[in-house]
């Protein structure tokens, strides 16, 4: 059962950029930075924070702590209900876009 | 540029920083990629994220925790007024002799020696989770302190009993605490201790309050002895509790016991015409502590996040 959670922009490309496996706090703020085009620019206060909730949701799952090249490291995964979150909150925003597009269609022609 | 992102991960919950404190700071060295203003930049959002998790933290704590919170900022204060008091006997500031001809007749007599001992114990006693011990000390505090107000200050002269040596070198309000003001504190201090849910602390704790009440000293004797600046961190709390209070319930029991144990003090000054003659003023003050009582409780009856 997946809790409906309020996602929001930052967090939306956080879950978007676990898409593609599991990364860590940085690659996270990368990955995420690439998908919005440079739009979403994530702190790391704002990545934790986002992470924290996602996690308490079950959106989330987190790995062991490891430490590479002397810097302590943890990858996070997206859950089965994380992807189904994710997918829901796609199709909201593409149903939301296309009313305004039909909208914004009829009024030009 | 690691030290200052260690220090913003001071924002954080206790709980938090031992799980992940070093993953976050790791993270947050990384995106800073050797810059000092994104280094600054990535510390400011470390702090405000820790303070939401605070905040988060906060929704789970009871109205119980609150008196705890209370009983422990109260016992501080109360520590600093008693050692403050004998400080100003044994080490008088220079103001006092001024009018005085060089004379001044404080002694450290039982009563000061009593109140610090009591004072002392309360705090133990709360560090210690010794319910025995804390109550056993609050309820002598409040006798010591009572003794004075109801036995040694001359019925409406305020300006008598042990309390007065703060009002040496003051004028209005800056004479706080004299005569009966410190009674309400320990009334407020007796009832949130029996109220608290009392844990052993951590034994650094104890210098700790000890360093925060000599530091209230210290605060204290830059104007002569006088705890009228306490009243700036009340308002703040009040402010905060307003804001937050429906998800920080402890802000709420903080702000409204702080309030009572001013409610005496500032009632009997605005009642003073040579300090506020214009009824306006009496007014704004009755209104104000209205406010500070009634807008933080409504804040108890909002839904509290979880």
């Amino acid at each position: 059962m997946i809790r409906r959670m309020e996602i929001r922009r930052s967090t939306y490309f956080v879950l978007a950029a676990l898409l593609d496996g599991p990364l860590h706090g940085y690659g996270i703020i990368k990955h995420a930075s690439e998908l919005s085009g440079g739009e979403v620019r994530l702190s790391t206060g704002t990545l934790f924070g986002a992470l924290d909730r996602l996690l308490e949701s079950g959106l989330v799952e987190a790995g062991e702590e490891e430490k590479v090249e002397g810097r302590v490291r943890r990858s996070y995964t997206l859950t089965q209900d994380g992807h189904a979150a994710l997918a829901a909150e796609a199709g909201r925003l593409r149903h939301a876009a296309r009313v305004v597009e039909m909208r914004v269609a009829r009024t030009a022609s | 540029m690691r030290r200052l992102l260690v220090l913003a991960c001071c924002a954080f919950p206790p709980e938090h920083r031992a799980r992940r404190s070093e993953e976050v700071v790791d993270t947050a060295q990384l995106a800073a990629k050797g810059s000092t203003w994104r280094g600054v930049r990535e510390a400011l959002s470390l702090v405000v994220a820790g303070l939401r998790q605070r905040l988060r933290a906060e929704s789970g704590r009871s109205l119980r925790d609150g008196f705890g919170l209370l009983a422990w900022a109260l016992a501080v204060v109360n520590l600093a007024v008693a050692l403050a008091g004998v400080a100003l006997c044994v080490h008088p500031p220079v103001v006092f002799f001024v009018g005085l001809g060089g004379f001044h007749p404080f002694v450290v007599d039982w009563w000061w020696i009593a109140f610090s001992v009591a004072a002392t114990g309360v705090v133990v006693g709360l560090v210690l989770g010794n319910r025995r011990l804390a109550v056993g000390a609050v309820i002598a505090n409040l006798g010591i302190v009572g003794y004075d107000a109801l036995f040694l200050v001359n019925g409406t002269d305020w300006y008598s009993g042990h309390l007065v040596v703060f009002s040496l070198g003051q004028v209005g309000p800056n004479v706080f605490p004299v005569g009966r003001y410190w009674l309400a504190a320990a009334v407020v201090l007796a009832l949130a201790t029996a109220a608290a849910p009392l844990h052993r602390q951590p034994l650094r704790r104890l210098p700790l309050a000890f360093v925060a009440a000599l530091l209230l000293v210290v605060l204290s004797r830059e104007i002569s002895g006088s705890f009228l600046f306490l009243l700036w961190p009340l308002v703040a709390t009040v402010v905060l509790a307003m804001v937050f209070g429906g998800v920080a319930p402890r802000l709420v029991v903080l702000a409204v016991g702080g309030v009572l144990v001013a409610l005496p003090s500032v009632v009997w000054y605005s009642m003073q015409p040579s300090v506020h003659p214009h009824p306006v003023v009496r007014g704004a003050v009755a209104a104000g502590l209205a406010a500070a009582l009634l807008l933080p409780l409504v804040q108890l009856t909002r839904r509290r996040l979880t």
